[in-house]
């Protein structure tokens, strides 16, 4: 009994210096890579993307489902982007409303001879619908049988006759200029793959046509949570991966991809939660397959913003897909693990996503029932557990402060002057209130995964629309 | 107590804890700290800035409109720049606002308007400031100071900014390139001609814009750098022959049309069909069957024959190109032929069992709403 209590104290106390120390150097890393970025780009005018008759073709392909209710500002949102040679297709996964219905009139589509070719199987396609409005001749409407996200992006991939294509979330808002940002990497260098974007909380900000016009702090305590949360995930970890050329995962809400390489992978996953991940995943590993270089980038610009969840319910359904598509993601490609020949992504990138990511909301668990335990045993160190909770709250104390200096000295969205000290309000509570909250709904996906759920869950949004500027 | 437990009371680790605790507490203080002060520090140089930059844009306005009636005194134009020049005093920020300012107005202006503002920047010595950040450690003011002189076309800062292009840093390459483009007036390009390093589609893209606001008839003859070793500049010099359409290279082109390189020889294949070469058509059906197998080359074989095919020889490799197993290749074949004059000879008698995807191609490529 005494080894089993000098063992998993041990265990717990590497852990947690080693998952410390993990974070702090992906937030130095992170850093120094953006300090790099914003240097390198200070001197950019993207209106040359624009105007350049060299810029390569984007398809902006946007899977849609019962989406009626703002899919016409939305896909005119879209449509409005800044970028000269791109098209913007709109999937209709058998939406049970009038998703459809409500497109056709309004861009005056009509059904063309499209040829499809199924490079990738897919569910039936039942018509492809182009608008007979010049205006509008960059949309192309896909309607097709009801088979998932995965599924309506990999039509997508079929229909684009694009070299790079934009998979993207038709009720996200992407910035004007998110295009001709994202398709810059892609020129730098001609190994680049795919980019992502960083993905900002959406709620309370003033809406108008489709445009963000305003940014705000969310009103309300839980998305505020999230966007601390989105801060610190974008701004001190993914940027840190990019530098490695190790990121794993561009957000399903935008990311940018060459299309050869996203086909010639396979495409979108239909067994996976997590087709967003999977696909970068995949993608990566058919590049070392077949002894190509590559490189996965990443762009800290907020150039996409989303409706975050403010209900804990349809939250704790978010984290539930998202846990279980981690671990769906790991487990189908677990050949990557600590194998050498797909370097740094095998022997860095998955071993941290699979102990950090992963592992971490079971050992969190693991240490809540052990304390209990030592509790119920009256085994409890109390001057040394105090000690440890407090240096475990001020790291997430510090982390989280680290996070919102990262923001103000770079893109400085939220410039209220009291949103500092919201903010600072949120990062105090944020370890007591929230972080056990998305541990819980963590662990619960991977019981739910083990039960045989597959589905996403209903995502309730509220839509845009009532914070529109009066 | 638990004796497993007996290292978690050596006072000594429980101080490690707290001292670590601390450390962060004070990293997260310093952060907040540092969050309220920059806001402030933000602020104040946002205002500042704001200042100047009114002061500045008076006295330019005037000085451009006493320039361009060419009868002001010189006391006049003494006046304002003596305003300026106490304006931006020894101040380092000012001087950049300024210099910003000047950089900013002249990329909207031409002409005696933009000469006046080079004046302008000449004698308030602006120069020099500027050619003090050649000399900094930082890439991005060595950068910032290569852009602001060929912006404001200093053309004794030439050969400073040429050893840049072997800077190890990309971004004071590439401004150095781009700023070397700037201040050749003679538009020869001369410092290609020895250029080894990288050129990515950034770096073309900002070229060619580069290019497009100056005279065509001065632009260097392209084709100088189709045998460069570096391959980089190669397909720079093929592309920019297709953007400003120097038809007379396209025999230089065909010579490249077996170049080792795929990605040149593709290229070249393009271009001489954007440029409606109809000269090289047969050199190209002379690659038709040798490159079959490979998907790239026939793609741009056949979409620059679909664009200068003037003959039956040439119509019939078209044709042959139904049959090839890649479809995008299908596709460009049949589009070819479906809008030539040729549909009803070529297209409509070929034998459709061979083909089961023709109907559906040639239904896609009749479909007026489908033609881009």
């Amino acid at each position: 009994m005494t080894a089993f209590f000098f063992v998993v104290n041990a265990l717990i106390t590497i852990y947690a210096i080693a998952i410390a120390s993990a974070y702090l150097i992906l937030a130095i890393l992170s850093i120094i890579e953006m300090r790099g970025y914003l240097s390198k780009n200070f001197f950019i005018d993207y209106k040359l993307v624009l105007s350049s008759p060299l810029a390569p073709g984007i398809s902006l392909v946007a899977p849609a489902y019962n989406e009626g209710l703002t899919i016409i500002d939305n896909v005119k949102s879209l449509l409005s982007i800044m970028y000269n040679n791109f098209e913007v297709i709109v999937i209709n996964d058998g939406s049970k409303d009038d998703t459809l219905a409500k497109l056709i009139p309004a861009f005056d589509l009509v059904k063309v001879d499209f040829d499809l070719r199924y490079t990738i199987q897919t569910k039936n396609v039942r018509g492809v619908y182009k608008s007979r409005n010049q205006a509008f001749r960059k949309l192309v409407v896909v309607d097709k049988e009801n088979g998932g996200k995965a599924d309506a992006l990999n039509v997508g991939l079929n229909i684009s006759k694009k070299e790079l294509v934009a998979c993207i979330d038709v009720d996200c808002i992407i910035e004007p200029d998110a295009l001709l940002k994202m398709v810059k990497p892609f020129l730098e260098e001609r190994n680049v793959i795919a980019s992502g974007g960083v993905v900002r909380i959406a709620n309370s900000c003033v809406i108008e046509d489709g445009r963000l016009i305003e940014v705000k702090l969310p009103e309300k305590l839980l998305p505020r949570m999230q966007v601390l949360e989105y801060i610190r995930a974008f701004l001190l970890g993914r940027m840190a991966w990019s530098k490695l050329n190790g990121l794993l995962l561009i957000s399903g809400a935008f990311g940018l991809f060459k299309r050869d390489i996203a086909v010639a992978a396979g495409g979108y996953n239909h067994n996976t939660v997590g087709e967003d991940m999977e696909l970068v995943v995949r993608m990566r590993r058919y590049m070392h397959e077949h002894n190509l270089k590559y490189k996965v980038a990443y762009i800290p610009d907020p150039l996409c913003w989303t409706e975050a969840p403010s209900d804990a319910r349809i939250l704790s359904r978010q984290r539930n897909r998202w846990a279980r598509g981690t671990f769906e993601t790991l487990n189908i490609h677990r050949k990557l693990f600590l194998n050498p020949r797909y370097g740094l992504m095998g022997m860095l990138s998955y071993p941290f996503w699979f102990f950090f990511e992963y592992l971490s909301p079971f050992i969190e668990f693991f240490g809540f029932v052990y304390f209990t335990f030592l509790l119920v045993t009256a085994q409890v160190n109390w001057p040394f557990y105090l000690a440890l909770t407090l240096a475990v709250y001020s790291f997430a104390l510090f982390m989280s402060m680290f996070a919102l200096y990262a923001e103000e000295t770079s893109f400085f969205k939220y410039t209220q002057k009291r949103d500092v000290l919201k903010m600072i309000w949120v990062a105090l509570l944020e370890p007591i209130w929230f972080h056990p909250r998305v541990v819980w709904w963590s662990l619960k996906g991977n019981i739910d995964l083990m039960k045989g759920k597959k589905s996403w869950g209903e995502m309730t949004r509220q839509g845009f629309v009532q914070y529109k500027k009066k | 107590m638990n004796p497993a437990m007996a290292p978690w009371n050596d006072p000594s680790r429980l101080e490690t804890v707290l001292d670590l605790s601390i450390i962060a507490l004070l990293g997260a203080s310093l952060f907040i700290f540092f969050l309220f002060t920059s806001r402030l520090v933000k602020g104040g140089r946002v205002r500042r800035k704001t200042k100047l930059r009114e002061r500045f844009q008076n006295s330019i306005n005037v000085i451009v409109e006493l320039d361009s009636s060419h009868d002001a005194k010189p006391a006049a134009y003494q006046f304002h720049y003596s305003d300026l020049q106490k304006d931006m005093g020894r101040s380092n920020l000012a001087k950049q606002v300024m210099v910003d300012q000047l950089v900013g107005l002249k990329r909207n202006l031409s002409g005696s308007s933009a000469n006046t503002l080079i004046k302008v920047y000449l004698r308030l010595g602006l120069d020099q400031f500027s050619l003090r950040k050649l000399n900094s450690y930082r890439s991005k003011r060595k950068a910032q100071g290569i852009t602001e002189l060929s912006q404001m076309e200093v053309p004794s800062a030439t050969k400073r900014i040429k050893s840049m292009l072997r800077s190890s840093n990309r971004t004071v390459r590439e401004e150095a390139l781009i700023g070397l483009v700037r201040l050749d007036r003679d538009m020869s390009l001369d410092f290609l001609d020895d250029y080894t390093s990288r050129l990515s589609s950034w770096v073309v893209m900002r070229i060619h814009r580069q290019l497009s606001f100056s005279d065509k008839r001065h632009l260097p003859d392209f084709s100088r750098w189709y045998r460069h070793v570096n391959a980089d500049v190669v397909l720079f010099a093929i592309e920019m022959t297709r953007q400003f359409r120097q038809i007379n290279n396209a025999s230089k082109l065909a010579e490249l049309f077996n170049d080792a390189n795929q990605r040149i020889a593709t290229l070249a294949i393009e271009v001489c069909g954007d440029l409606h070469s109809v000269e090289v058509a047969d050199h190209l059906i002379q690659l038709v069957k040798r490159d079959w197998s490979n998907d790239i080359v026939s793609l741009s074989l056949v979409k620059s024959l679909g664009k200068i095919a003037q003959n039956d020889l040439h119509w019939q490799a078209l044709t042959d190109y139904i049959n090839h197993p890649n479809y995008a290749v299908k596709f460009e074949a049949v589009r070819a032929l479906y809008f030539s004059e040729h549909e009803s000879k070529y297209l409509q008698r070929w034998p459709v069992p061979s083909t089961p995807d023709l109907d559906a191609i040639l239904r896609h490529v009749k479909d007026p709403l489908l033609q881009s």
